[in-house]
């Protein structure tokens, strides 16, 4: 057996022990590989260039942060299995022998783990495609086979791999070893919080929700940064001494320390604090990132469906620009094709003139007979207009003037009401409705548009398929689908926030077996506390209640922080850009609560039955 | 009055070739009683202990602690038994490092919710008789094992249990400290009238008690009562022990 031999036999006889670390790396893997196949998919259409940037830079952050993870959890590993390497010490093994032990066992765990990856991302990003699909109704990205993505994410993983061996060296700490080896390990010291750290984290978070409170649109570019640093530098404080500090609080108050099993819970707390102090960091800032994102472009994406119908109120127009020979045969395909098509829908002849008065102001006017053609089928009062009158048609209120009196072809016109409606696509400004009469008079080029109202116009997009595909080549004429816009814009929002999604998973998932592993090097120890502690009469049903106090308050703790933050960054940009994201927001943050909190139970359970197998007699 | 009632205990294990480790054993101990169980390794001594602690059913007999029989108990019950009934002091103290030796001592008190001044109380009470009181506020690594043995102890009578058992309680200690222990288990037991029983392997350790039972082969072997002086038990554990065989190898 050469060494070689020995390392893959640590590995293959030795399953179990290896597992977590298997699958963290796996996990790893697939999360990226899927991240980096929807980045190079062939179809997922070109992004704003600063949006291409930014995948581009996710994915690399991603990659940084997948680093960081797998080097974790290989820590972690590799701290469980100091008594191993002190068995090899104590037999003449050197030290770069066990690193190359290491390394030859990391490439064996890293090969099987891409592969493992890769094939477990094809299937996971098809389902992950399917999920998104019926979640937010989007056409989904098809189906491709990736080469460049298995590609890329190959060489990336046994890279890491190979980076993450060349660390381990600073892992194996051979004082440490020895110091097993000879029974004096170092003994935990009581973690001292700093008080003054303590008051300033406190401090730089209130401080910097107060500047988020009172921004505005103005200084917003300015302190956005600002602010950012302060609950970064907070947060990190607010787990590192903050937490601690407020358990050593706890331990002070003896009437409520010294109670029942809060004395376990509250002691093992402060050092569990302390030692996870890190990755509750990362863990609540990447999630506040990905809570603020995801909630930004759920917000975005709502809100631009949404007012669709205020952009857009009819499903179809047709407009010419300049001559335009195929006019009427481009409008009887098109009534050809809603009528194929079996839609209900009512043609309108939309016409305007515009006429200048002798102060040089131009006025768009529209016939009484169009408007209330228009007004029917949007479902506004139709009108009754006197030759003298005028009706005042707003697309919005920015638009509104003080203009209540006008001369057309010397007749002098009052206006007698005003409207705020869009009854027009391109109505950009504001629509003057005459009597007919008087309409006719004016000696001026008429705009025609033609409009297509269908009630229920969610299916229309077939109507401009067809269209585009035979008279695409018109530049003469333009033709808008309310249905065809809304497609593609779901479409595109869709992709962004299918994305950002995908990041929040990434970072849901590598902290959620962040905390998985963590608890699984600790189960070893803890058994053997609570088979002492049973025995000395410590009931499971106590023990039950320790650890879900426990394990609530570190599993939940990173998350209920992260919600905090992105409430207060989410509600400022509700203020800010007047765009409504508390339902959006509440919907994200909710979700994955309520996963983190499956996560929580399921984990407990574990836990519990790997504790109670280990106590005595039932 | 009887604290500890063993009749017709009887343990064997495996299923096709049965190995009995006790042999339909019976004994009792008086309240007030120190005694020691001696026997060489494999006898049954610590199968015995186990059963008494209740974290070990017997295969067949019964066993009364303060006329209560607590195999009848099971799970949660029977560990507020043992935490209520018994004390226990093991051959590595089992105290938590996350505590302090203080708060290690009184653990059995909160988790029983007595209030924090009986707590107090107690505690300086039982730091006093063990002269734990200046190192209550220190953690179990700051401290000698022989120190660590006597929180243990503190530990396990200051809920004032039935009956305290005790694992080869000097087993990690050096000789000094170990004298130390069994003066303060014999200072208890005679001022405090604290039962104990006491699993040992150390002749010098076993003469503190009052009464040594001898165990060989699952069953028990000899008996011996302390005379007027302890030198003079300690010859005659000794003697058993050399005769029991076995003995030279043991220690």
């Amino acid at each position: 057996m050469n060494f070689k031999q020995f390392a893959i036999k640590n590995v293959t006889r030795n399953g179990k022990a290896y597992f977590a670390y298997f699958l963290s790396t796996c996990i790893s893997v697939a999360l990226f590989f899927t991240f980096t196949m929807f980045i190079l998919h062939p179809d997922k259409g070109a992004f704003k260039s600063y949006i291409e940037v930014s995948l581009y830079a996710a994915e690399i952050i991603t990659y940084f942060f997948l680093f960081f993870f797998v080097f974790y959890s290989i820590s972690v590993f590799l701290k469980s299995r100091y008594k191993e390497f002190g068995i090899l010490y104590m037999i003449g093994t050197s030290k770069k022998q066990i690193l190359k032990m290491i390394f030859i066992e990391n490439m064996l765990i890293s090969i099987a783990a891409t592969v493992c990856g890769i094939l477990t991302g094809l299937v996971f990003s098809k389902l992950f495609l399917i999920m998104i699909e019926k979640l937010f109704r989007i056409q989904a990205l098809p189906y491709y086979f990736p080469i460049k993505a298995i590609l890329i994410t190959s060489v990336a993983f046994i890279l890491l791999c190979v980076l993450v061996s060349f660390f381990t060296s600073w892992i194996i700490k051979e004082k440490d070893i020895l110091h097993l080896l000879k029974g004096t390990i170092a003994p935990r010291l009581a973690p001292k919080p700093s008080v003054l750290l303590a008051i300033l984290s406190a401090v730089l978070l209130l401080v910097a929700y107060y500047i988020s409170f009172t921004s505005n649109i103005e200084n917003l570019e300015k302190i956005i940064l600002l602010v950012m640093v302060m609950v970064v530098i907070a947060t990190f404080f607010l787990f590192s001494q903050f937490s601690v500090f407020f358990i050593a609080f706890l331990k002070k108050n003896r009437l409520f320390y010294l109670k029942h099993t809060n004395l376990i819970w509250v002691s093992n707390l402060f050092y569990r604090m302390k030692d996870n102090a890190r990755v509750f960091f990362i863990i609540s800032i990447t999630s506040t990132a990905a809570f603020i994102s995801i909630g930004t472009c759920y917000a975005f994406w709502d809100n631009t469906l949404g007012n669709i119908e205020e952009r857009y109120p009819l499903a179809f127009t047709y407009q010419t620009i300049g001559e335009n020979l195929t006019v009427h045969e481009e409008i009887n395909f098109i009534d050809q094709q809603l009528k194929e098509g079996g839609f209900s829908y009512t043609p309108i002849t939309i016409a305007n003139k515009s006429v200048t008065d002798a102060e040089e102001i131009s006025y768009t006017l529209m016939k009484m007979s169009v408007y209330n053609q228009l007004a029917e089928q949007l479902d506004l009062r139709t009108a009754s207009i006197q030759e003298h009158e005028t009706i005042k048609v707003m697309a919005s209120a920015e638009f509104g003037n003080d203009i209540n009196r006008m001369t057309i072809e010397g007749n002098p016109i009052r206006v007698t009401e005003e409207i705020q409606a869009k009854i027009m696509q391109d109505q950009a400004s504001t629509l003057y409705v005459v009597a007919d009469t008087l309409y006719d008079l004016i000696e001026s080029d008429e705009g025609i548009q033609y409009a297509f109202h269908v009630e229920d116009w969610s299916d229309t997009y077939v109507v401009y398929d067809e269209y585009e595909a035979k008279y695409e080549s018109n530049p003469n004429g333009i033709f808008l689908s309310k249905s065809h816009i809304f497609e593609t814009e779901k479409s595109a929002y869709g992709t962004i926030m299918f994305l950002s999604i995908f990041i929040g998973m990434i970072f849901f998932v590598t902290s959620g077996s962040f905390i998985y592993n963590k608890f699984f090097i600790d189960v070893e120890t803890d058994k053997k506390k609570y088979k002492q502690l049973n025995k000395v009469g410590l009931t499971f049903k106590e023990i039950k209640r320790i650890t879900t106090i426990e394990m609530g308050i570190l599993f939940m703790l990173p998350y209920i922080v992260a919600c905090i933050h992105s409430s207060v960054a989410l509600s400022t940009l509700n203020r800010i850009f007047e765009i409504e994201v508390g339902t959006a927001a509440f919907l994200i943050m909710g979700s994955f609560l309520i996963l983190q909190l499956l996560f929580y139970v399921f984990i407990r359970r574990n836990y519990l039955i790997e504790i109670k197998n280990e106590l005595i007699i039932d | 009055m009887e604290m500890l009632k063993v009749s017709q205990l009887s343990k064997s294990y495996g299923k096709q070739v049965m190995f009995s480790a006790l042999n339909h054993i019976s004994f009792s101990i008086e309240a007030g009683e120190l005694v020691g169980v001696m026997g060489p390794s494999g006898s049954g001594k610590t199968t015995l202990l186990n059963m008494i602690s209740t974290v070990d059913q017997p295969t067949s007999g019964e066993i009364y602690i303060e006329g209560n029989n607590p195999l009848s108990l099971n799970g949660d019950k029977l560990a507020l038994f043992r935490r209520r009934e018994l004390g226990f002091v093991f051959q590595d103290f089992n105290l938590l490092d996350t505590l302090t030796l203080g708060e290690n001592v009184i653990l059995p008190l909160a988790l029983d919710g007595v209030p924090v001044k009986e707590q107090d109380r107690r505690l300086t009470k039982v730091a006093n008789i063990l002269g734990i009181k200046h190192l209550l506020s220190k953690r179990t690594f700051e401290v000698s094992g022989g120190e660590a043995q006597r929180t243990a102890i503190a530990r396990a009578i200051i809920h004032k249990p039935a009956l305290l058992l005790a694992d080869e309680p000097t087993g990690n200690l050096d000789s000094n400290a170990s004298r130390i222990v069994m003066e303060l288990f014999e200072k208890i037991n005679q001022e405090e009238q604290v039962t104990t029983m006491m699993v040992t392997h150390d002749p010098l350790a076993a003469s503190y008690c009052n009464r040594i039972l001898f165990i060989k082969d699952g069953s028990i072997y000899n008996e011996i009562y302390k005379g007027s002086s302890r030198q003079q038990f300690y010859q005659q554990i000794i003697d058993v022990l050399s005769l029991l065989g076995g003995a030279s190898r043991e220690f």
